[in-house]
């Protein structure tokens, strides 16, 4: 398993497209987006790959800035297109960006703070940073996605509840609070499944990863700990960032009023 | 511009409210005098309710408020001393009705129960103690009442307050919200909205025509 050839990948390919045929055959359906998306997958993995292998050449560090820069700009699109018809009003595609560049810039500065640590340098190497922020980016997507529409189908079904603790004086954020608490578990709830159940049920993907390339188990347990500890974090800081910034724009707007646009 | 009246509770100057096309208000300026009891006349969907969810901050208004000739703030102690029941009124699901309408220490309870009973509940210790997510459309109008009393507010709102009580036990609120503005007539006032010809003649100092533009 140390090093997978060309033929035995195409062959597995194969096996995926006779399954894909074979769903559409017996009217199962799903075999067209089983085949194209393993199609696109290959491709945009074996684009990365050369990507990948030109950027870590040495010399080429100042490279990888743009390429974190585009990882970025991909997210927020994918996060952006996600709430296309029923965004929250008063977000901006900019403030998306904004909070992923922040959570990349936490990412950066823990995985300098780690390399400080085990090498007692602040070197970083591309091939580090960036496998850590897609690895980040690719969590904190989801973390968001579920936070963000819980919230969103909270605070539309609970508009009367809401105006109610609003005209008894309450400020926005003591009005919507329970909601805000609901979000952030929503939110939290992927990471937290995985933390639970690491070890027990699955072997995490860094692990899995490090195993399969022949790395020590005890070293490739404490990489993939610090994996789930870094993701948790982030994941919080996420979500929670994200409300924050969505609480203040509604107050700003509408000065502690959350009228009626904010349930639309 | 002119400067705010002295003498006005409250007003609401070059008052705009636009929810979107065909569903605009004329823009002009709302006065409440102490002790009027105003009265809101217009169809259904004339914006009346709008009108008075704008004056609380719960649609999207353009405008200036002022309480006592002071510009508004902070709406949420304007929300606490101009006290707003809506049409359907919301309370705390899975509490009991007394901790819902904010009736925490025993004399707010004791006052809760001595209004409820004013208003006509027949026995107003058992309705506090129930959880309110119970209680009947008659009984939450009654609650929704007393909460706002509670609040010992200046100006209370409300939309079509008495849509669920009988004959009788409307006549038992309106009393009550008589007496209320009596007893402090200088200070005090009263908007509602009402169907009903005949509650707004008894009721009403005066009249506001409300009505959306085309």
């Amino acid at each position: 398993m140390q090093d997978l050839s060309y033929s035995a990948l195409f062959a597995l390919f194969g096996a995926l497209l006779a399954l894909a045929a074979f769903s559409e055959h017996q009217g199962w359906g799903s075999g067209r987006a089983i085949a194209i998306s393993a199609l696109r997958a290959g491709l945009q993995l074996s684009l990365v790959g050369f990507v990948l292998e030109w950027l870590f050449q040495p010399g080429r560090e100042w490279a990888s800035f743009p390429y974190l820069l585009w990882m970025l700009g991909a997210a927020t699109s994918v996060l952006w297109g996600r709430f296309k018809h029923k965004r929250p009003p008063g977000l901006k595609i900019l403030d998306f960006y904004w909070v992923l560049s922040a959570l990349g810039l936490s990412t950066l500065a823990l995985s300098l703070a780690v390399g400080r640590v085990e090498h007692g340098d602040w070197n970083i190497t591309p091939a580090v940073l960036i496998p850590f922020l897609g690895i980040v980016l690719g969590n904190v997507l989801t973390s968001l996605g579920l936070a963000i529409e819980r919230f969103q189908s909270d605070i539309r079904a609970n508009r009367h509840l809401i105006e109610s603790r609003l005209l008894q004086g309450q400020a926005v954020t003591e009005a919507v609070g329970d909601f805000r608490r609901a979000a952030l578990s929503a939110g939290m709830t992927p990471i937290l499944n995985a933390l639970t159940a690491a070890g027990i049920v699955s072997l995490p993907g860094a692990l899995t990863g490090q195993l399969l390339a022949g790395q020590d188990p005890a070293a490739a347990v404490r990489v993939q700990l610090l994996v789930l500890f870094a993701l948790t974090g982030i994941s919080w800081a996420g979500c929670a960032g994200f409300l924050v910034l969505l609480l203040r724009k509604w107050r700003v707007l509408e000065r502690e009023a959350l009228s009626a646009e904010v349930y639309r | 511009m002119r400067a705010p009246s002295t003498s006005s509770l409250l007003e609401f100057r070059n008052w705009q409210v636009e929810i979107g096309p065909g569903a605009r208000l004329p823009v002009r300026d709302w006065l409440l005098a102490p002790g009027q009891c105003i009265a809101l006349r217009g169809g259904s969907g004339s914006g009346k309710s709008l009108l008075l969810r704008s004056f609380m901050g719960l649609e999207p208004a353009r405008g200036r408020r002022f309480h006592g000739g002071q510009e508004v703030i902070s709406l949420r102690s304007f929300r606490t001393k101009v006290q707003f029941i809506p049409q359907v009124p919301t309370f705390e699901p899975r509490m009991s009705a007394a901790e819902a309408i904010g009736a925490r220490t025993s004399a707010q309870q004791a006052r809760a129960a001595s209004e409820l009973e004013c208003l006509g509940v027949a026995d107003p210790t058992a309705l506090l103690a129930r959880t309110v997510d119970v209680a009947s459309g008659g009984e939450r109008a009654r609650l929704a009442l007393v909460r706002a009393l509670l609040m010992e507010p200046v100006v209370i709102v409300l939309d079509e307050p008495t849509a669920a009580l009988d004959p009788e036990n409307e006549r038992r609120f309106e009393m009550r919200l008589q007496e209320w503005l009596g007893e402090k007539p200088t200070q005090r006032a009263v908007i509602f909205t009402s169907h009903s010809q005949a509650q707004r003649v008894r009721l009403a100092s005066e009249e506001w025509e409300v009505s959306l533009l085309p």
